[in-house]
């Protein structure tokens, strides 16, 4: 019978030889799906959401002795992908002849041919608008609006206050309703 | 009211995106076979006897900069010793001779001598 999942059994697992294996292969079977709902909204495309989500781990599995337990391990893993998506789309912006905006177009347009992607007309218009944001606040938004995460877990995640994420949320949806409002 | 409330209305929060069929069923093997050997970097546990100490000795350590502290202060505010010569050394090294020698030279005659001795105006 497999046991439930104890985070502070696994942290004490991670920490020898013969048990961190199977430990973080039941980390990866916990936050594996979670990751990469947020990875895929971020990049859109599931080959890139795969490949980043890999590099999540694998950067988590050679720098686990860093991994101080002060915060969640969630949150800490949360921090990783972030980064993998911020370097990824950043070299994404870089390596395009495109302008910004013509960038975030072509992300969009992937996403109409995408055929992992079920939503409708208001649900692609809701990506398109998304896509306006700046990267943070786009996860901001994501991580509030989709998984209604707490103010104060996002708060470990990104390093910033509780009163600068709840700013950034508001001014995120303030946009995306205008963007909605001229589109429809 | 929630100040979301006029986008969730017009769109949802559903999740309209998919994944290849068994996906996150094969994930976590697939990743694992992706992970390259690791060895355990044991950090240094203190030994229990230490650990028990530990307070003493930082309490001793700092006794000792305080004696010190307190030690230097005093020395510092005392008057310095002056260290000098034994007046008997020189006694002993002139003779009568020498003396007579050198008031002859020095041209003081007995009777300055007398004065200055005993501070007489």
């Amino acid at each position: 019978m497999v046991s439930p999942y104890n985070e502070k059994d696994i942290l004490i697992l991670l920490q020898q030889e013969d048990t961190c294996r199977e430990a973080f292969s039941q980390v990866v079977t916990q936050y594996s799906e979670q990751l990469y709902w947020q990875i895929r909204r971020m990049v859109l495309s599931h080959e890139d959401a795969n490949d980043l989500l890999q590099n999540t781990f694998i950067k988590a599995w050679s720098s686990i002795d860093t991994f101080r337990a002060d915060s969640k391990l969630s949150t800490w893993l949360y921090r990783i992908a972030f980064n993998e998506c911020l370097t990824f789309l950043n070299k994404q912006r870089a390596m395009s002849t495109l302008s910004i905006d013509s960038t975030d177009a072509e992300l969009a347009n992937k996403l109409e041919g995408d055929s992992y992607f079920s939503g409708d007309e208001a649900q692609r218009l809701l990506q398109k608008a998304l896509l306006t944001l700046p990267e943070k606040q786009r996860m901001v938004f994501n991580l509030k609006y989709f998984q209604e995460m707490k103010y104060e877990e996002m708060s470990g995640i990104f390093g910033t206050s509780v009163g600068a994420l709840k700013a950034s949320y508001h001014h995120a949806v303030k946009k995306v309703e205008q963007f909605l409002n001229d589109s429809l | 009211m929630k100040e979301e409330d006029e986008i969730m209305r017009k769109c949802g929060n559903g999740n309209h995106f998919t994944v290849p069929e068994g996906y996150f069923n094969h994930f976590t093997e697939s990743i694992m076979e992706q992970l390259p050997e690791r060895s355990v970097v044991k950090k240094k546990q203190p030994s229990m006897f230490l650990k028990h100490i530990r307070p003493w000795l930082y309490v001793a350590a700092a006794s000792v900069g305080i004696i010190m502290g307190v030690r230097f202060m005093m020395d510092f505010n005392s008057p310095q010793e002056i260290v000098s010569q034994p007046a008997h050394v020189e006694r002993e090294a002139l003779n009568e001779q020498e003396v007579q020698t050198m008031m002859k030279h020095s041209m003081v005659d007995d009777y300055s001598l007398y004065q200055d001795l005993t501070e007489a105006e």
